[in-house]
């Protein structure tokens, strides 16, 4: 709790977004396995949330989302 | 699942003393289990997916006929000046429910029914990974398109055009109910897709036969199955756009209000990332189809399999990047557009790998033209043409000057026509005797392929032409004051691409006739033999029709190709390969029948795919009238997911009329 | 104790993992005369369970529905009026809490899953239970936020972030109730022993769903909630 009552600025925004990640990591592999089971599974729901990823970036860039 | 268990010489002993005594069915209360293997009940509720794909087939041929009417009432209203046999609503209304029909109630489905007969028997298995999500997805698809189709007795079908762009599509400027139940209509054809596609992976994944691995299966088995990822992913995104536009129109959302800010490429975005992978998901089976019947024809194998499958793997990849240069033409900006366009440039690679590897298939074979050949060449030729034209549109700056032209309509018609259909045809022509037992008459068939083939040509030939001339894509009339002069007159090239329909239209009543000469009553067609072709790959190691249960028993693969090592062994010597009959078809067949497995499991037969995939439409009419329906769709669903969760496996004795006592070995549901 | 925690849940993920390769072997065994399973008595080429590939493929679809979804929000988050934005709307220390009841519901059905792993249904009942009332919890907490914003003036249809978010939050919502559902008619079969020891996985394909919809809030709760007190 304390981190938020730091305030780190400009680094907020990937230090947030990195903490997502981790944590949504941390999920999949440990509470859904993905770490010890077979390959086949992470393979499959990583195509989906690589592809999910790729094409959602690519439009929201021609709509200059990240541009600012 | 449920037991069928073949009369075998010695009793199976273990099974005896486990079985249970037969007692009052207790899953449907008073209703027995739908255990018939004859009359309607054996169709409505199998869960076989022979009998699926076979329902697949018919009524996507219905709705190809439909779509085929919708065309003929297109062009017939442009085949002179001022056509008068539509008004503007009425066409526009047509073209959309054309496009439509033939894309995801033709073409998907289509597609779907030869995946759901011909995957589970060139793997080698006796069935679907989950049967009864097979039969779900039959109804759901059979129910969705219907639904779809009452609109035009329910104020008119919707007229958006195929991509249906919002906010052209929201309710000040489509007032009637068409948009809503086009969107909703593909909403419950999308979960069969779904369903459908999830069953299929696992089944290619997970119930192959042993020793087939990825790369010793069939190469239609590939295809479709580059298909159905296809389709896992691609939905979705479609989801995503009809709820958005369901939410704009019925309940009052924003999303497409652009006074409210609200950007009208949003949409655009949704629908061709789904858009494009779908031309992929249309093409591909055909893809899968030649290259069966290629190497068949040509008694050669296919040329470099694995580029083949490659390719189509690439294709699928790739697929995904290119998605907006259906928009170079809406504002995007130059660096999306120069992305764009070389990435769609990139996808034309492999296509062009496939065309060159059916070439050099063909290329020294013993070449046999019957119509499946005929065809498969068809599809070459034609669909390299579209392929072309294709790539024209890839140059984002001659793309500008096509798009909304009849140049597109001519572009997409060539590959999905001259691509899809043509292979599909193909595959009728190929499969009919495996399917149905029965060859289709060559000389019919013949007329069928010509007549198509010149139908096409003059359809969507002149639609080059009066594209480029720039005749608007969806104008519902011209006149004679602006049709130009000379080679280039738009009345004569309208006048050509009418009569061409009708060409194609007697071309495909052909097939029509063709069907009624081979299974009427008194027909004097004889069976097909078992092997006509002097095929190659495991769907044929069975008898033709194949038993319920596909398989005497369980083949063994050891190479691509099974089939045909089983029958011909090499003895060249060296890298030199020379091939020698040792068994015919029907011999292997024999054997495999010789040693047939002693016990074979099948799924039983259930009502609750029927059941849960009935609610999906009442709860559509209920977004659409009333609310109340909503909740009693809903309702249906429920009862149907608990009926399905608690069905137990087997079906029980006491289903059985009469009822089976507990260890006799006839509990089947077929003539073994 | 969080460090024991942790070295138990994975100890239990991989002992469930080689069980359930396990059962899937034992099925390839009977194949021929055993008449339950999925695969109606055959064999599975890659040794793998059907139901599970299909589940991950499943979740892999959904995905790009939550990506659809989430795109939508993001294009559309600044069009809104004046004083019926994030910054103004947004409870974080509430929303907050919510998201730890979620996260916490995914822990209980790591709980649920070990238990009913060992066979040990009593346990396997109770945490299941408890993963449902926290769900429902969630949803409790989801339903008074949205009579919160709405006595505010946010309705489905006040703007183009209002109905993104709404739509986005609420097919969250429902997946999260389809996750509650799941859970009491797995509770219900788990009582009337339809579930044996042995198709504990049952209860493992009702966690992985259970813990997709989580990682989706994970995603939700930072770039929807989190990312509006960017200076």
């Amino acid at each position: 709790m304390a981190v938020s009552y730091i305030d780190i600025g400009p680094l907020f925004l990937p230090v947030l977004l990195g903490l997502m990640v981790v944590k949504f990591f941390m999920v999949v592999l440990y509470f859904m396995h993905i770490k010890f089971d077979n390959k086949l599974f992470g393979r499959l729901f990583y195509i989906g949330l690589g592809l999910a990823v790729f094409v959602y970036a690519a439009a929201l860039s021609t709509f200059q989302f990240f541009a600012g | 699942m449920a037991i069928i268990e073949r009369p075998t010489e010695t009793p199976d002993v273990t099974n005896r003393g486990t079985r249970p005594a037969p007692k009052a069915s207790t899953n449907y209360g008073y209703l027995r289990r739908p255990v018939e293997t004859t009359g309607w009940r054996s169709w409505a509720f199998t869960v076989d997916h022979k009998k699926i794909g076979i329902m697949y087939g018919a009524v996507a041929m219905f709705f190809f006929i439909l779509g085929g009417l919708e065309a003929a009432l297109i062009r017939l209203q442009l085949a002179g000046p001022n056509g008068t046999i539509l008004s503007a609503d009425k066409y526009n209304q047509m073209f959309t429910m054309h496009a439509t029909t033939m894309v995801f109630l033709f073409v998907m489905p289509m597609a779907a029914a030869f995946a759901n007969y011909f995957i589970p028997l060139q793997i080698g298995a006796r069935d679907v990974a989950f049967p009864r999500l097979n039969a779900l997805s039959l109804w759901v698809f059979v129910f969705g398109g219907v639904f779809l189709n009452t609109s035009w007795f329910l104020g008119g079908g919707a007229d958006g055009g195929w991509f249906m762009y919002a906010p052209n599509s929201s309710v000040p400027f489509s007032p009637t109910n068409g948009v809503d139940f086009w969107g909703l209509g593909l909403q419950i054809t999308g979960i069969a897709s779904l369903v459908g596609a999830i069953n299929l992976i696992v089944t290619v994944l997970n119930m192959r036969a042993p020793g087939m691995s990825m790369m010793k299966m069939p190469i239609f088995t590939w295809m479709a199955f580059v298909v159905q990822m296809l389709l896992l992913f691609a939905i979705p995104v479609i989801t995503v756009a009809l709820f958005l536009l369901m939410f704009q129109r019925s309940f009052g959302a924003q999303f497409f209000s652009v006074e409210a800010g609200a950007d009208p490429l949003l949409w655009q975005h949704l629908f061709w990332i789904f858009g494009h992978p779908e031309v992929y998901i249309l093409v591909l089976p055909s893809f899968g189809i030649i290259s069966e019947v290629l190497p068949v024809f040509s008694k050669k194998p296919l040329f470099g399999y694995p580029f083949v499958v490659f390719s189509g793997a690439a294709i699928g990849f790739v697929g995904w990047g290119v998605w907006a240069h259906h928009m170079f033409a809406s504002g995007l900006g130059p660096v999306s557009v120069a992305v764009f366009s070389v990435a769609t440039m990139a996808i034309a690679v492999p296509t062009g790998v496939k065309i060159i590897n059916w070439t050099l298939t063909l290329w020294g074979g013993k070449l046999t033209f019957t119509t499946a050949m005929l065809f498969a060449v068809g599809l070459i030729v034609q669909f390299t043409i579209g392929g072309l034209s294709g790539v024209t549109h890839a140059v984002a700056p001659s793309d500008t000057q096509q798009t909304d032209t009849y140049y597109i309509v001519a572009h997409f018609h060539y590959v999905i026509f001259g691509g899809a259909v043509l292979g599909l045809f193909s595959g009728f022509y190929y499969w009919w005797p495996k399917v149905f037992g029965k060859l289709l008459s060559e000389s019919l068939g013949k007329w069928n392929f010509w007549l198509m083939i010149a139908g096409m040509n003059l359809t969507f030939g002149p639609m080059h032409i009066i594209g480029l001339q720039g005749q608007p894509r969806r104008m519902y009339r011209w006149t004679e004051f602006r049709a130009g002069q000379g080679f280039f007159n738009l009345g004569f090239w309208n006048l050509v691409a009418t009569i061409g329909t009708f060409v194609l239209g007697v071309g495909i009543l052909f097939f029509l006739v063709n069907i009624w000469v081979t299974h009427r009553p008194n027909s004097k067609t004889p069976p097909a033999p078992a092997d006509p072709w002097d095929a190659r790959s495991l769907e044929w190691i069975t008898s033709s029709p194949p038993k319920e249960y596909n398989f005497a028993r369980t083949p063994q693969v050891s190479a691509l190709d099974e089939f045909f090592h089983r029958k011909y062994e090499d003895v060249g010597e060296g890298d030199k390969h020379e091939y020698v009959q040792k068994m015919t078809g029907e011999e292997v067949i024999q054997f495999e029948e010789d040693n047939a497995d002693p016990n074979i499991h099948l799924p039983a037969p259930s009502y609750w795919p029927m059941v849960l995939a009935l609610a999906l439409p009442v709860m559509a009419y209920g977004v659409i009238y009333n609310t109340l329906l909503i909740v009693a769709g809903g309702a249906i669903a429920t009862m149907a997911m608990f009926g399905w969760a608690l069905e137990p496996a087997d079906a029980e004795a006491s289903d059985f009329d009469p009822p089976v006592e507990g260890d006799e070995t006839s509990k089947e549901l077929s003539n073994v | 104790m969080s460090d024991s925690l942790i070295t138990e849940t994975v100890k239990d993920a991989v002992e469930i993992v080689k069980d359930h390769a396990d059962d899937v072997h034992v099925h390839d065994v009977h194949a021929g005369d055993d008449h339950s399973g999925d695969h109606g008595g055959h064999h599975t080429s890659l040794g793998l369970s059907n139901t599970k590939l299909a589940m991950w493929l499943f979740l892999g679809s959904e995905c790009l529905l939550f990506g659809g979804l989430i795109s939508t929000y993001m294009l559309y988050r600044n069009r809104h009026s004046e004083n019926l934005g994030p910054d103004q709307l947004w409870d974080i220390p509430f929303t907050s809490a919510t998201s730890f009841v979620l996260l916490t519901s995914s822990l209980t059905m790591v709980l649920a899953v070990s238990a009913a792993n060992r066979k040990d249904l009593r346990n396997a009942k109770i945490y299941l239970s408890v993963t449902a009332l926290l769900g429902g919890l969630f949803l409790a907490g989801q339903i008074y936020e949205f009579t919160v914003f709405y006595r505010e003036g946010l309705g489905f249809t006040t703007s183009l972030f209002s109905s993104s978010f709404f739509t986005l939050t609420g097919f969250h919502g429902v997946h999260v109730s389809i996750g509650i559902i799941m859970l009491v008619a797995l509770i219900g079969m788990l009582s009337k022993e339809k579930v044996s020891g042995d198709d504990a996985e049952a209860v493992e394909m009702v966690g992985l769903y259970w813990h997709f919809v989580d990682i989706v809030w994970i995603i939700i709760f930072t770039v929807i909630y989190l990312i509006e007190f960017i200076k």
